[in-house]
């Protein structure tokens, strides 16, 4: 990208910005938990970018160096209002019921099945704003920004492996909580607890 | 193919589902998932999972008009702003620039200039007997000098001045052979120094033989080195007649013959 004057660069912001605009207000709004804390969020991310254009080396980076600044001003504002985030990877072990194993009876009715989907998303809402911060970061930044694996490592500055360990163990937290609401309701049974990482193949 | 383990395949199955695997390893998933009731299971419950976080951000509300009116306009009312890299190059420039003045001024108040010489020679002809030894012979008032001096100055001859003697002084803290020649009525001064001269404030102008030409209040004076001395010549003249003096004095001098 070249900087030649500061109308082409205005143009390769917005242009590259329209783009990313709305996955960036989703995950602000998925983060901050409100639309207020998330618009200044968003904007405070894009007046950061501006400011650092230079530092974008290849607009092809854009997306993953738009998150990453948001990130940066999220965990800044956690700071700045005590909110400590809990960037501490949780034990490997998520509190995953056994009772995963037992399979998810078949909804047939479309009505009972809107019911559970709408107790299964808020349920997943709920787990997803426990997690320990980065892996709350990773989650949403693929599922609300639309991110790949590639870019979640640009954004969040940690190797791919990294990123593959944050999403399985976010994932494993979620499906948890959904086992465990489901035995809960009395959807599924508790099933006796098998070892983990028992070796069926 | 090497068969997985749930230990293995169970971290690979988000990836997996995420097409984010290489072909191998997706491979050795799928072939482990076909045979692994547990990890099957696994899946379905992820697959709600994913289903439950692909609805909540398709019912998640888009950025808003007014927001983003306002951040496309951030880069409009911002234009002017240098982007970062240049900030900190342009900072960094600065403070380049802020240590040189920073050294030059302290190195140009800290070196002295040629007026405490015009001083001197000023001070030294409004006294009624500007010099301590009367004498017309450049050898004897060097043999003086040299009595008195931690250095040997070598006394100028020049055919169309005339020295009228020496005296000792000191001038910017250091001690140095005053010399005083005469020519026409005009009377010039030449301080003969352990040090260089040369560079002195004062001086804006370099003439043949290196030497350093300059006017200090209405005086001009010439500078320059030779014979390991550092020699200095205020008078009324034009600069050309200092620079005439330089140089004869700069031509070798005949040895006196010792014994003399």
């Amino acid at each position: 990208m070249s900087w030649s004057s500061s109308n082409e660069q205005a143009r390769d912001y917005v242009e590259l910005i329209e783009r990313c605009l709305d996955p960036l207000h989703r995950t602000a709004l998925r983060l901050t938990g409100n639309p207020t804390d998330a618009e200044d969020l968003v904007q405070e991310t894009c007046i950061r970018a501006w400011r650092a254009w230079a530092q974008l080396r290849e607009p092809a980076g854009a997306r993953a160096w738009f998150f990453q600044v948001l990130r940066s001003a999220w965990l800044d504002q956690l700071r700045k209002t005590a909110r400590r985030p809990h960037l501490v990877a949780m034990a490997e072990a998520a509190p995953e019921a056994m009772a995963e194993h037992a399979p998810l009876p078949n909804v047939a009715d479309a009505a009972e099945r809107r019911m559970l989907e709408q107790a299964f998303d808020e349920e997943v809402l709920a787990a997803m704003n426990e997690l320990p911060e980065e892996e709350r970061l990773a989650l949403m930044f693929q599922v609300f920004g639309g991110l790949s694996y590639r870019e979640i490592s640009d954004a969040l500055g940690c190797p791919l492996g990294t990123v593959m360990s944050r999403l399985h163990r976010s994932k494993a937290w979620l499906r948890a909580a959904l086992v465990e609401y489901a035995i809960r309701q009395g959807i599924i049974a508790r099933t006796p607890a098998r070892e983990e990482g028992e070796s069926h193949a | 193919m090497r068969k997985l383990g749930c230990e293995e395949a169970g971290p690979l199955l988000e990836a997996f589902e995420a097409n984010e695997l290489d072909g191998v390893t997706s491979l050795a998933v799928e072939e482990h998932l076909d045979a692994c009731p547990l990890c099957q299971q696994r899946r379905r419950w992820n697959a709600e999972a994913d289903a439950s976080l692909r609805r909540l951000a398709e019912t998640t509300p888009a950025v808003s008009s007014g927001l983003r009116a306002r951040v496309l306009a951030i880069a409009q009312i911002e234009r002017r702003v240098i982007p970062a890299r240049f900030q900190y190059a342009a900072l960094a420039m600065a403070a380049v620039i802020i240590a040189l003045l920073a050294i030059a001024s302290l190195w140009h108040f800290s070196t002295p200039d040629a007026m405490a010489f015009v001083e001197n020679h000023i001070s030294t002809l409004a006294k009624s007997e500007p010099v301590e030894l009367r004498t017309s012979d450049a050898f004897e008032a060097e043999q003086w000098l040299r009595a008195r001096l931690p250095f040997a100055p070598i006394v100028p001859r020049t055919p169309d001045y005339r020295l009228v003697g020496a005296r000792l002084c000191e001038v910017n803290r250091a001690r140095v052979a005053f010399l005083l020649y005469e020519r026409d009525g005009n009377r010039v001064s030449c301080f003969v120094s352990a040090d260089s001269q040369t560079r002195l404030r004062g001086f804006d102008a370099t003439a043949a033989n290196r030497v350093r030409l300059g006017t200090c209040d209405g005086k001009n004076v010439a500078a320059w080195d030779a014979d390991h001395s550092g020699y200095l010549l205020v008078g009324d003249l034009p600069r050309e007649s200092l620079v005439a003096f330089a140089n004869h004095a700069t031509r070798k001098i005949p040895q006196q013959p010792t014994g003399l």
